[in-house]
């Protein structure tokens, strides 16, 4: 899977090394679960749907947020 | 006749709005939903931590309550946007209430950002609910983009002051078509009462529950507060006047 292409995409701010995965590889490569509900994802300020996350793949210097629900007021 | 809040077509068992951060523990959180009777809770939306493993809020909350998720923490309409658009995605909520910070010490809203945030959204075919300042002119605009109700603050929010301006939240009450629900500034049951008493349609409470010495009793007081202070509006209280009125019969008093 690994590409060794030398791109880079953001996660969170976190630099990670990106070899061509789809957004639902690159989530378990990170050790967040994909099927687990209440996780959403933006690249470069876009929300991507659940349903793309097999299919979408990212772009050298791509900023992706990856967020959940927390406590708030 | 049934008197329950209904926002945008849905019907609310509760007029109390319960926010979910600041309690000592999740358990305590947890207690104190249940004691406030509330049936919608706020949540945020924030980055995943990569480094560490944190518990599902969601989790924990989905199947009791109806979870409305915020925008706090955002200074740009833009920034609003994107979180609200996370969080329909993540929640599968198309209800958002939205806040548009302008400073850190007040945390008073940017209206002119907030303004444009709710159209966005609302074009979007959100449920916007919008945390806005307690000015009847924004409250007007707010409502005529397309906002389900609005949301003025009582005083700043975590500020525990009260209702600072109860003739700008009657004013707001008087002219709006939407439900208006007082955000932010509640300090403890009493203030929560003269919300209602004024004829706000609900309230919505976080930190004086939450950093209440005793945080479940709180939410009882409030939820009380809420209840007491409904009947009261509804009953129709007597007007003000600045001398004596006495209550036992004139007539007929002892004469020695």
């Amino acid at each position: 899977m690994q590409h060794k292409t030398g791109a880079v995409v953001y996660v969170n701010d976190k630099p990670i090394g990106y070899g061509g995965e789809s957004i639902y590889e690159l989530l378990r490569s990170l050790g967040i679960d994909p099927e687990r509900p209440g996780v959403a994802v933006a690249v470069n300020a876009e929300v991507i749907p659940r349903s793309e996350w097999r299919v979408r793949r990212l772009g050298h210097g791509d900023r992706v947020e990856v967020v959940h629900a927390v406590s708030g007021g | 006749m049934e008197d329950k809040l209904v926002i945008a077509g849905r019907k609310f068992s509760s007029r109390l709005f319960i926010g979910t951060a600041r309690y000592p523990n999740q358990q305590v959180m947890l207690k104190a939903i249940e004691a406030s009777g509330a049936e919608a809770v706020t949540v945020a939306i924030r980055r995943i931590n990569l480094d560490q493993r944190e518990e599902s809020l969601l989790e924990l909350l989905k199947d009791r309550y109806f979870i409305l998720p915020n925008t706090a923490g955002c200074y740009t309409a833009k920034e609003a946007v994107v979180t609200a658009k996370l969080a329909r995605e993540a929640l599968g909520v198309n209800w958002i209430k939205l806040e548009v910070i302008g400073d850190d010490e007040t945390l008073y809203p940017d209206t002119e950002q907030l303004l444009k945030a709710a159209k966005e959204l609302v074009d979007e075919g959100f449920v916007v609910l919008p945390y806005c300042s307690d000015d009847p002119v924004v409250c007007s605009k707010l409502e005529k983009i397309g906002c389900e109700a609005v949301m003025p603050l009582g005083a700043p929010i975590g500020s525990g002051m009260g209702i600072l301006n109860p003739y700008n939240i009657t004013m707001i009450k008087q002219q709006s078509n939407v439900p208006v629900i007082v955000d932010a500034g509640v300090g403890t049951a009493s203030d929560v009462a003269i919300a209602m008493e004024l004829g706000c349609d609900g309230v919505l409470v976080n930190t004086a529950i939450a950093k209440a010495h005793d945080p479940v009793k709180m939410a009882r007081a409030i939820r009380l507060a809420v209840e007491a202070g409904r009947l009261a509006y509804l009953a129709g209280r007597i007007p003000k006047r600045l001398y004596a009125t006495p209550s036992s019969p004139v007539e007929g008093r002892v004469r020695v």
